[in-house]
């Protein structure tokens, strides 16, 4: 029993280090940025879920199990995460993905990769004015229409119960 | 043998790292590296057994500094500015500091030696006497919080006074509405709201990591951990949330008034206790008076102490935190 405990966790351990070592050869060997989270993903995921499972047959009923799969869970739901945020982020700033087309992948072209909208600047891009009308839309609605006077204060109040 | 290979790397990778910090004039790698940096310090206590040491730098270093130094970027430029270059008066003042901390270095014992100067002082003394004395099984938290304990309220007070420092620079006021044209919604909508992967995974662990920054500063006594490090998880997991629903629903869950309070709270609690012995005949921290079994007056002195710590660094931490978002507009 103990033995094939042992096998099968090595076994786990084995296969958990080959990913992590693959991803580390595929973030140094690939083409570019989106390639390369994709390796760089593999090893947070998929070699650390295998070190883990493999480490879990070695503690034992002890407390030490429990606190790896807690571990476990929280590199599960993070990683994949990380991976996602870093490279939408790389997207939405303007990266293009490099592909050659020999292997038949195009480019994406004209605007398919916009740069992100930025709030600061204004009447240029698009989500910014519609934010602004939904602004004006909020300030309407919670504002009476009495005068136009107690605008202000009323805008004051706000900002003071705010900060 | 494991652990000197393990060690090589972790320095190696520290000295890459310092280079990388060095040689890069974006500020925002320059950030990013820096947490690099602490969490490979925090592994590097964590070989030397530091485990409460290695707790605090991955929590204080890796985590919230790295969020602060981001909002402190938010209002400069991303880009550094060169100093001019062929400048010898660095290069032979870095050269001459560096030669004398290598100097040093050759002095010092070696890695786990038993007859070095740290281990034969007052060490000893502290593990023979913890177990009699106070009866925690962490060593650590019985020397930080009850031993020296007038180390550790110094420290309370320095972080108190460092975010005294940081309200007078950034302040409560407001900036100037001229200066920041935003309309209330338009500042509301400054958060990741429309990225909804990061914001639903984030906004899921938020309970656990302060769950498990009140396990660190309830289960102080018996494994690492204790107030610095259940401060800064704690403020961690607003700093998250805030982060992920835009700043002001940040404040509107953990708001400035109360934030604020738990700083001065948490200093008074720790110096109160100390005053509490005092009443109680005692000298100024000494717990032993607080109840009729000396024992039982060190594990309560010891816990509301930790707690007043903890108080004091969540509110410091989520504090800063928010003097900085709030200008988070250029």
């Amino acid at each position: 029993m103990d033995l094939a405990l042992d096998i099968i966790s090595a076994v786990l351990l084995a296969a958990g280090t080959f990913f992590v070592f693959a991803g580390g050869v595929g973030v140094m060997r690939m083409p570019d940025f989106y390639t390369r989270m994709h390796a760089a993903s593999l090893t947070d995921t998929g070699g650390a879920a295998l070190i883990i499972a493999g480490l879990l047959l070695q503690g034992g009923l002890t407390l030490a199990p429990v606190k790896l799969l807690a571990i476990f869970l929280f590199l599960f739901l993070t990683s994949p995460t990380a991976s996602y945020a870093l490279v939408n982020a790389a997207l939405l700033s303007g990266l293009k993905p490099k592909a050659r087309n020999e292997t038949g992948l195009s480019l994406p072209e004209g605007d398919a990769v916009k740069p992100a909208p930025k709030l600061g600047e204004r009447g240029t891009n698009k989500p910014d004015e519609d934010i602004r009308k939904a602004a004006a839309k909020t300030v309407a609605k919670r504002t009476p229409a009495k005068k136009p006077a107690a605008k202000k204060p009323a805008a004051k109040k706000k900002a003071a119960k705010k900060s | 043998m494991m652990t000197i290979v393990f060690s090589l790397f972790l320095l190696t990778m520290l000295v890459l790292v310092a280079v990388a910090i060095l040689r890069t004039d974006n500020l925002f790698t320059a950030v990013m590296l820096s947490g690099i940096f602490s969490l490979l310090m925090a592994a590097n206590f964590f070989v030397l057994d530091a485990a409460d040491v290695a707790l605090t730098e991955a929590v204080i270093g890796a985590g919230i500094s790295t969020v602060l130094f981001l909002g402190a970027l938010a209002l400069t430029a991303e880009k550094d500015r060169s100093p001019p270059v062929g400048s010898w008066v660095p290069l032979i003042s870095a050269s001459a500091l560096g030669a004398v901390i290598i100097y040093g270095v050759l002095q010092a014992p070696r890695l786990g030696d038993p007859n070095a100067v740290v281990h034969n002082h007052v060490a000893p003394w502290y593990l023979e006497k913890t177990p009699e004395l106070i009866d925690v099984p962490n060593v650590v938290t019985a020397v930080l919080a009850s031993f020296r304990g007038y180390d550790t309220l110094g420290e309370v007070f320095v972080v108190f006074i460092a975010c005294m420092g940081v309200m007078a620079l950034l302040g409560r006021v407001r900036p100037r509405r001229d200066s920041i044209k935003l309309t209330e919604y338009e500042e509301r909508s400054r958060n990741l709201r429309h990225h909804l992967i990061p914001r639903i995974v984030g906004k899921m662990l938020v309970p656990f990591i302060v769950l498990f920054g009140l396990y660190v500063q309830f289960h102080g006594d018996f494994g690492p951990g204790g107030g610095f490090q259940a401060g800064g998880l704690i403020a961690a997991g607003v700093i998250l949330y805030s982060l992920l629903e835009g700043d002001w629903r940040g404040r509107e869950l953990v708001p400035e008034w109360f934030s604020s309070l738990l700083v001065a709270l948490g200093a008074l609690l720790y110096a109160g206790v100390g005053v509490a012995c005092m009443l109680k005949g005692g000298h100024f921290l000494n717990y032993s008076v607080l109840f009729e079994d000396p024992i039982k007056g060190q594990h309560v002195g010891i816990l509301l102490v930790e707690l007043g710590v903890g108080m004091t660094v969540t509110g410091v931490m989520i504090t800063v935190f928010h003097a900085f978002a709030r200008r988070g507009v250029r």
